[in-house]
C-alpha cells in the first residue's frame, strides 16, 4: 500500500534540518547519514551525501533524476566485482 | 591473440529467422556501436573471433537500447544462437574517436590525484560502477580508502597522458 499524499515523503528530521542549513548558508558539505529509507526530494539536489551502507560510507552526489528515489538505492550493500576483466568502452569527461 | 581489444557489448540471443544478433551494448552510447565495421565475437578476448558487420540497427525495448547486427556468415538461426551469450569486442581505433576533455574510464586507475593545490592526495586504484555513477576508488599512504564520485562538481581535470587528475573535494569526502 502507497505512503499517504497527505503526509509527504519520507525524510529523517535530522537530514532534512542538515540540508535545510546548508541550503539557507549556502554552503556545501558532504552529509553522513545512516537513513537509507529517506527519498530524495528536490532540495537535495547538487548536495553529496555519505551514504552508510552497513559498512563504509557511499557518497552519492545528488542529481534530478534521483528526485522520488531513496538515498539507500545508490549506496549498494553487497559488492559485484563482474564477470569479466576486460577493459570496456566507457567513457568520462 | 594480441590485439588491444575493449568490451562493447554481449550478445543476448538471436533475432528473426536471417541470422540477426541481439546485442546488449557495454558502451556507455549504444550509437557508438552503429559505425562499427567488423566486431570480435567470443567468450574471452583470447577466444574472440573477427566477424565482418553486414548491417547494424537500433532496436528500443522496455531495458533500454539494444543493437541489432546481422554479420557475414552468420546467416540462419542455429549459427546466430551458437554465439548467444559471448562477448563483442572492437578495437578502439574502429570506434569514433574521443572528442577533447573525454577518457575512457579504463584509462584512470593508476593515476595520481592532486588537489587545486597541486598537493598529492593519492593514487587511484579502481573506478568502481555504482547505481549513482563511476567512482574514483582512492589509495591513501597511511590512511584509509575512500571514495569520489567521478562528476565534474568534483573532477576538475583529468590527463591521462600526465596520469593525473585534479579534484576539487568537498568538506568531509577524503575522511
Amino acid at each position: 500500500m502507497a505512503r499517504s499524499l497527505k503526509k509527504g515523503p519520507y525524510v529523517h528530521y535530522k537530514l532534512q534540518r542538515k540540508v535545510d542549513e546548508l541550503n539557507q548558508s549556502d554552503k556545501k558539505k558532504v552529509i553522513k547519514t545512516w537513513s537509507r529509507a529517506s527519498m530524495i526530494t528536490p532540495d537535495f539536489v547538487g548536495h553529496t551525501f555519505a551514504v552508510h551502507n552497513g559498512r563504509q560510507f557511499i557518497p552519492v552526489y545528488v542529481t534530478e533524476n534521483m528526485v522520488g528515489h531513496r538515498l539507500g538505492e545508490f549506496s549498494p550493500t553487497r559488492t559485484f566485482r563482474g564477470h569479466s576483466g576486460s577493459k570496456k568502452d566507457r567513457r568520462g569527461r | 591473440m594480441n590485439i588491444d581489444l575493449l568490451l562493447v557489448g554481449r550478445v543476448t540471443r538471436s533475432h528473426g529467422l536471417s541470422g540477426e544478433c541481439k546485442i546488449v551494448p557495454e558502451s556507455d552510447d549504444p550509437d557508438r556501436l552503429l559505425s562499427l565495421k567488423r566486431v570480435w565475437i567470443g567468450t574471452s578476448e583470447n577466444a574472440a573471433l573477427e566477424y565482418k558487420i553486414q548491417t547494424t540497427r537500433r532496436q528500443h525495448t522496455k531495458r533500454g537500447i539494444t543493437i541489432l547486427m546481422r554479420l557475414f556468415g552468420i546467416d540462419t538461426v542455429e549459427k546466430a544462437k551458437a554465439i548467444a551469450r559471448q562477448n563483442v569486442y572492437a578495437l578502439e581505433e574502429d570506434l569514433p574517436p574521443l572528442e577533447p576533455g573525454e577518457y575512457f574510464l579504463h584509462d584512470l586507475p593508476g593515476c595520481s590525484l592532486k588537489n587545486d593545490k597541486g598537493e598529492l592526495v593519492g593514487q587511484v586504484a579502481d573506478v568502481l560502477e555504482t547505481p549513482a555513477g563511476p567512482m574514483l576508488k582512492i589509495m591513501r599512504p597511511f590512511r584509509k580508502d575512500s571514495l569520489v564520485p567521478l562528476v565534474p562538481e568534483f573532477i576538475r581535470r583529468v590527463d591521462v597522458n600526465a596520469r593525473s587528475i585534479f579534484i576539487a573535494p568537498l568538506e568531509g569526502l577524503l575522511d
